[in-house]
């Protein structure tokens, strides 16, 4: 039994390196305790570069999740957390964590060694609210101390650039706040100049990552969604630390080559494509399966749009990182994502646009009909809509995706 | 009590087919619609009629080409009924941050339909959270100027006290109406006709709401008492219950429904607003504060739901609780295998349904039917 998937193939040298950037960051989390560090379990989206600063060894439950998912292990964790009483209609990434949480003597080992023991639990809450919810389950099952702040959702009369003051005043508030509650359990003061050289490492990958981008909407594109993905880890997880800066140091050189030479993923690119919502990280070779029709995905919501990376001043840390917390994808009205949207079609010259239906994140899925709705109105762009989520492969078709994806494509062609 | 009974019909929740809606435009007075824990009282004050969205359980028609179907049956019937012109008397919608859902509907709504004007009003989730009491109080006050400038009047505090009475007012009436049910030994009425009462009061003028409630209090309290029911007594937990025949099918398989904590029922009234101090101040708190749905994550929210719930089935006397979950709702999801484990510890019996707009009574009736055989 099992969904079928499929490895990602990828075109780029420098997607391998991930591998030991990802075993090393999971052997530090390990490597805490004897450091006297303190290991904060934490959201994707928060301001990391604090953590650094501040000496935590963060580890985040969600890209636990995503790598179960990766190494084909999520299924029988999300199943665990569903016999506990959780629907399964529930978040993936929460069952997945849950399942590992509670019955981990009695699944399949997981990667990394899996997350270390927290000392703290620590969540901005700038996209969905059941991930609030997920951190109190996990407080009451830890009993550790946590600390859970908003950075509360962007409403349409505001942009991400316009935003009221009292919201930014509202975030950097509970921000200072969450400094005061890791100064009291880690024993150490914050020390500002390692908070703005974190500032300033995280500023820097952010600017590489945004020049790689770039990069992607050159003619053939020189990267896919098959690479873009996996290359996240270091914006996602490592921002603020000096390696993910040398991380996309080195991609953006080999991209920048690759467009040089004129050196595309596929010779002979035909169709280019936008993907949006979070990759189904236990199939990532689909993304390859629409190679076969000369089509690549050259920009995605997850990866271009997403705002993983924020430019920033060292010089005004906090009302930088409230800025990066609180200005993503999914904590914005559904006008500003249309306005997003359109412009990076224009941009990456975007022929067809696949939305995914990922159960798990209503919080994604949930602006897929209005954004294929604009698309195809604004600019005649062809929409296709498929199932799969983010990390719980039970319930992903893979023939029938790919029959889906054959019929679009025909159509495309 | 029938006269009284038959302005609580569930038409009503229609803007389009609600008296009131009608009356009020016939007088040049403005409609707005708003969602779950928006601020009423600003809206009343303002000399508009603040009507809650409710939706209904019909088959879906037009929903699914603007809105996914991975949210609850509540949110796109909404939509559906928007799309469909039903929402052609309101003037706006104002929405509001509770679950991601409503987020989400607000959203939908606001780049699908033609209504005149949307406004959305940011609210925090964690009482506990130093700066959240401030913050707030600033949405609020926003939300005062834009209904200021939307209707060119001022509003002035005096009309805000008068306000905040009237639905206070509303507030002590439903307790005692629940109280007429639940806490005696015989419901003094039936179930599906408080939760009605109290689902339609939502898109009531209060004052009108204020007359026919203690018309219905009086009536009831001149009946002569029934004789003691043994049957079993039920608490239902659970959002948004659109369909009320659930209700009557507890009640048919042989329990008696005696209290809730609905966001469409009980969580509506159990507190009141001050009527001291600052009446803005005073809303703050209310709505940050008051008896908690799973939207809130709050250090202890979960202890705290099922303190209240338990409160509530010790005072009502129930024996089970039976939880009626929206296919979909994470919220309440995320909440109920701590609340049924503990529920089941303190001694009390939990049923845990699913509903998706319409309740399917053929797959439910057995299951209650099997609960109440063990409660009686």
């Amino acid at each position: 039994m099992g969904a079928k998937t499929e490895k990602a193939v990828r075109s780029l040298k420098i997607t391998q390196e991930i591998y030991p950037i990802v075993k090393n960051f999971y052997m530090e989390s390990w490597e805490a305790k004897k450091q006297n560090k303190l290991v904060c379990w934490a959201g994707v989206g928060d301001p990391r570069e604090l953590f650094w600063a501040m000496d935590l060894v963060p580890v985040y439950p969600e890209n636990f999740s995503a790598t179960c998912g990766a190494k084909q292990i999520s299924a029988p964790a999300c199943a665990f957390a569903e016999a506990a009483g959780y629907s399964r209609d529930t978040c993936s990434y929460f069952r997945n964590t849950y399942g590992y949480m509670v019955n981990r003597d009695n699944l399949p080992e997981p990667p990394g060694g899996g997350m270390a023991h927290p000392d703290l639990l620590i969540l901005a809450v700038n996209s969905c609210h059941t991930r609030p919810k997920w951190w109190r389950i996990m407080e009451r099952h830890y009993n550790v101390p946590t600390f859970i702040f908003e950075a509360p959702t962007i409403p349409w009369d505001m942009r991400r650039d316009k935003i009221d003051s009292h919201y930014l005043e509202f975030v950097v508030t509970q921000m200072k706040d969450m400094v005061a509650f890791i100064e009291k359990h880690t024993g150490k003061k914050l020390d500002i100049k390692k908070l703005k050289e974190a500032v300033f490492w995280g500023d820097r990958a952010s600017a590489l990552i945004d020049e790689i981008y770039e990069l992607r909407k050159a003619k053939p594109c020189p990267l896919g969604a098959e690479d873009m993905v996996t290359a996240l880890f270091p914006i996602i997880v490592l921002r603020g630390a000096k390696v993910a800066a040398d991380f996309y140091e080195k991609m953006l050189l080999e991209v920048k080559e690759r467009v040089a030479k004129g050196e595309g993923v596929l010779p002979n690119e035909k169709h280019r494509l936008f993907i949006d919502n979070i990759p189904p990280w236990y199939t990532k070779g689909l993304y390859n399966y629409f190679h076969k029709y000369n089509a690549i995905s050259v920009a995605e919501s997850y990866t271009t749009n997403f705002c993983w990376q924020t430019r920033m001043d060292p010089e005004r840390p906090f009302e930088s990182l409230a800025m990066s917390t609180i200005a993503n994808w999914l904590n914005i009205s559904y006008m500003e994502k249309g306005e997003t949207l359109l412009k990076t079609a224009r941009d990456y010259q975007i022929h067809g646009a696949i939305f995914l239906v990922n159960k798990s994140c209503k919080v994604y899925t949930g602006s897929n009909t209005y954004l294929a709705n604009l698309l195809r109105r604004e600019l005649g762009i062809p929409t296709l809509v498929l199932e799969a989520d983010q990390t719980d492969p039970r319930d992903y078709a893979d023939a029938q995706v790919k029959l889906r994806i054959d019929a679009f494509m025909e159509m495309l062609a | 009590m029938e006269n009284h009974l038959q302005s609580y019909d569930i038409s009503c929740t229609s803007p389009s087919l609600n008296p009131f809606v009608r009356k009020w435009r016939e007088q040049n007075r403005g409609v707005l619609g708003y969602l779950c824990n928006v601020p009423k009282e600003i809206i009343y004050a303002a000399g508009l009629l603040p009507f809650r969205l409710l939706g209904d359980t019909k088959p879906l028609k037009e929903a699914y080409a603007h809105f996914p179907s991975v949210f609850c049956h509540y949110s796109r019937s909404l939509v559906d009924l928007g799309i469909q012109g039903d929402f052609q008397h309101l003037d706006g919608i104002i929405s509001i941050n509770m679950c991601d859902t409503i987020v989400h509907l607000a959203n939908a709504m606001q780049t699908s339909l033609d209504v005149p004007c949307f406004y959305f009003i940011n609210r925090p989730h964690d009482n506990g959270v130093p700066a959240a009491h401030a913050f707030f109080r600033q949405e609020i006050n926003k939300f005062k100027q834009f209904l200021e400038t939307h209707t060119g009047k001022s509003i002035t505090d005096l009309s805000l006290a008068r306000s905040i009475r009237a639905y206070n007012q509303n507030r002590s009436l439903l307790k005692e109406l629940y109280a007429l049910r639940g806490e005696g030994d015989t419901p003094l009425l039936p179930g599906i006709a408080v939760n009605t009462i109290a689902y339609v009061s939502q898109v009531m003028p209060p004052d009108d709401n204020i007359q026919l409630l203690s018309g219905i209090i009086d009536d009831v309290c001149k009946q002569s008492k029934p004789t003691a029911s043994k049957r079993p007594r039920i608490h239902i937990s659970g959002s948004m219950l659109q369909d009320l025949s659930l209700i009557s099918l507890v009640e048919k398989c042989g329990g008696i429904v005696v209290s809730d904590d609905l966001c469409s029922g009980l969580r509506l009234f159990w507190e009141q607003v001050n009527e001291n101090g600052d009446p803005l101040d005073s809303l703050t708190d209310y709505y940050l504060n008051k008896m908690p749905c799973p939207a809130m994550h709050s250090k202890g929210i979960e202890e705290q739901r099922l303190a209240d719930i338990i409160r509530l089935v010790r005072h009502y006397r129930a024996d089970g609780v039976v939880f009626c979950l929206q296919k979909y709702c994470d919220t309440h999801q995320f909440d109920l295998p701590y609340l049924e484990s503990c529920l089941k510890k303190e001694g009390i019996p939990v049923l845990n349904l699913e509903v998706d707009g319409a309740i399917n009574p053929e797959q439910l009736r057995t299951r209650l039917q099997a609960f109440i055989e063990i409660l009686s």
